[in-house]
């Protein structure tokens, strides 16, 4: 299985509760994107990171650390067959989730709140994501109201 | 800040195309300086300079124009000429700062005469030591030292790697001996992302070097430069603001400054992004200069962060790091590797902290051993 064929199946795990956004890119100069980004439906929403890895766990490890600083909660999701391999000690130590991902996706261990966030930079990424939010509502509003029946609202942007 | 340097090396192209801000820095600062006078011209193959406004105008200085040929100097016909070449390049860095008004006299400012420190032997990249190229600099520099005058020449030595191999280096340096001192580059050495073993290497070429016990100026190099300074392996290192600790010239630079933080703890640069996570992880890192009090590094996204206070902090870094004694360097290193060790960070930000433990059993063998 392909990385991004992940995605839709981990983002089925967020997409009730959040909006969700595949490859989103950072707006600093990091250069940095996360795999998925999902902002949750409520009004002090927390911010979500998954990143997303076939087998690299390790790759994966050192994305979503560095995502601790941007983000409320973090997690990793890996091919099922490949999370043997996978140190779960260091993973929890972090605070970082597991997903593992075959013919669904399931949390195989939660994410714990981030104790290293930079609230400069959550707040950066909040104020981006609800801009992508309304602009992607002020299309809708003017063209169709396919709002309501979306699966994803990352497939509308 | 004039007291955090030494002094100052401007490349001839630099000084052709902003002359008189060049020779306002030199007028202004008052400190020793000297001319790299073939730093854009070392392949012999120019295609990726000749479009350059100031290319012309070094043409022009060297008397280049009659061995160009299809953007190539030719070697054959440069060695029938090298009497003439060699006389246009020295006289060059004699005279080009010194005749130059700096547009100063514009606002009745007049200026003493500067003379370079020491003159640099025009030179060209020396892929080996048995090559056309190796013996054409040998021979530019016997003809360099022939007409130095009452000048200090220094050779210069731009190698490739593979030249730092034992054999190779005691040739290359006994060869280059008969000069006034020394300029080494070695071509694309990144001290923070070599191995063991080319480190070792690199502390030898040095120590065979300083046994002719003449100056030694490394043209690009970093803390690890300094360090060996304080093993009494060299005297100078020279290195661009930000951005200039190693230089490759088969690559050519484009883009913009690009903004990285220098962290004094773990001596090396990096992308402001990391550069406040790991502050954020290990606060032992943050400096408490007066520039990184301004910039507050940790709490400023990247866009608002002045460059100029991220050269600044770094010179100061640079000059704070001249300032230790190597015990002082190996005791920090030690230090801060226990507690990136403690604190499991090795992995996660491997690629800006490898150097630590390489560094530290480096320089500890070769103390032990001296």
């Amino acid at each position: 299985m392909k990385e991004s064929k992940m995605y839709s199946k981990v983002s089925k795990l967020f997409e009730d509760d959040c909006y969700v956004f595949y490859n989103y890119i950072i707006p600093d100069n990091s250069r940095r994107e996360i795999d998925l980004i999902c902002l949750e439906k409520c009004v002090c929403p927390e911010i979500i990171a998954v990143e997303v890895k076939v087998k690299d766990w390790k790759g994966a490890l050192r994305q979503s650390f560095k995502r601790l600083f941007y983000v409320d909660r973090c997690y990793m999701a890996i091919l099922a067959n490949y999370v043997k391999n996978i140190n779960l000690n260091k993973v929890s130590r972090y605070g970082i989730g597991l997903i593992a991902v075959d013919g669904y996706a399931e949390i195989v261990i939660e994410a714990r709140k981030s104790d290293k966030i930079l609230s400069w930079r959550r707040e950066m990424l909040l104020n981006d994501l609800i801009t992508k939010i309304n602009r992607g509502r002020d299309i809708l509003q003017s063209s169709t109201n396919r709002w309501e029946a979306s699966e994803s609202f990352e497939e509308l942007l | 800040m004039r007291s955090y340097y030494d002094g100052i090396v401007l490349e001839a192209h630099i000084v052709e195309q902003y002359t008189n801000f060049a020779v306002s820095v030199v007028s202004t600062i008052n400190k020793p300086f000297f001319i790299d006078p073939t730093v854009k011209l070392v392949l012999l193959n120019l295609n990726t300079v000749v479009k350059k406004e100031w290319f012309l105008r070094l043409v022009e200085a060297y008397n280049l124009s009659e061995y160009l040929q299809n953007e190539t100097v030719m070697i054959d016909e440069l060695r029938k000429s090298l009497d003439e070449f060699v006389k246009s390049v020295i006289e060059y860095q004699r005279s080009r700062i010194a005749q130059s008004s700096g547009g100063l006299e514009l606002f009745g400012i007049s200026r003493t005469s500067s003379q370079p420190e020491i003159i640099l032997q025009p030179y060209f990249v020396i892929d080996d030591i048995d090559s056309e190229i190796y013996e054409l600099n040998l021979e530019i520099l016997d003809k360099a030292l022939a007409v130095k005058g009452n000048d200090k020449l220094y050779a210069v030595m731009a190698v490739d790697k593979h030249l730092l191999s034992p054999h190779k280096c005691s040739k290359l340096i006994s060869d280059f001996a008969k000069a006034d001192g020394f300029c080494v580059w070695v071509v694309d050495f990144r001290e923070n992302d070599e191995d063991e073993r080319s480190l070792k290497r690199y502390i030898e070429f040095f120590k065979e070097l300083s046994e002719i016990k003449k100056p030694i100026v490394n043209m690009y190099g970093g803390a690890f430069s300094i360090f060996l300074g304080k093993l009494g392996l060299l005297n100078r290192v020279v290195q661009g603001l930000g951005y200039g600790e190693h230089r490759n010239p088969y690559v050519t630079a484009t883009g913009s400054y690009p903004k990285r933080y220098y962290i004094p703890k773990i001596y090396r640069m990096v992308p402001i992004s990391d550069a406040q996570e790991l502050i954020r992880e290990v606060p032992e890192l943050e400096c408490k200069c007066k520039f990184c009090k301004e910039m507050n590094i940790l709490n400023t996204s990247e866009s608002n962060i002045k460059t100029d206070y991220l050269k600044m902090h770094y010179i100061m870094s640079r000059w704070n790091e001249k300032q230790m004694t190597i015990d002082d360097v190996l005791r920090n290193l030690n230090e801060i590797i226990e507690v990136l060790d403690e604190r499991d960070l090795f992995d996660i930000y491997w690629e800006f902290l490898h150097h630590l433990k390489i560094w530290y059993n480096v320089l500890q063998d070769f103390v032990s051993f001296h």
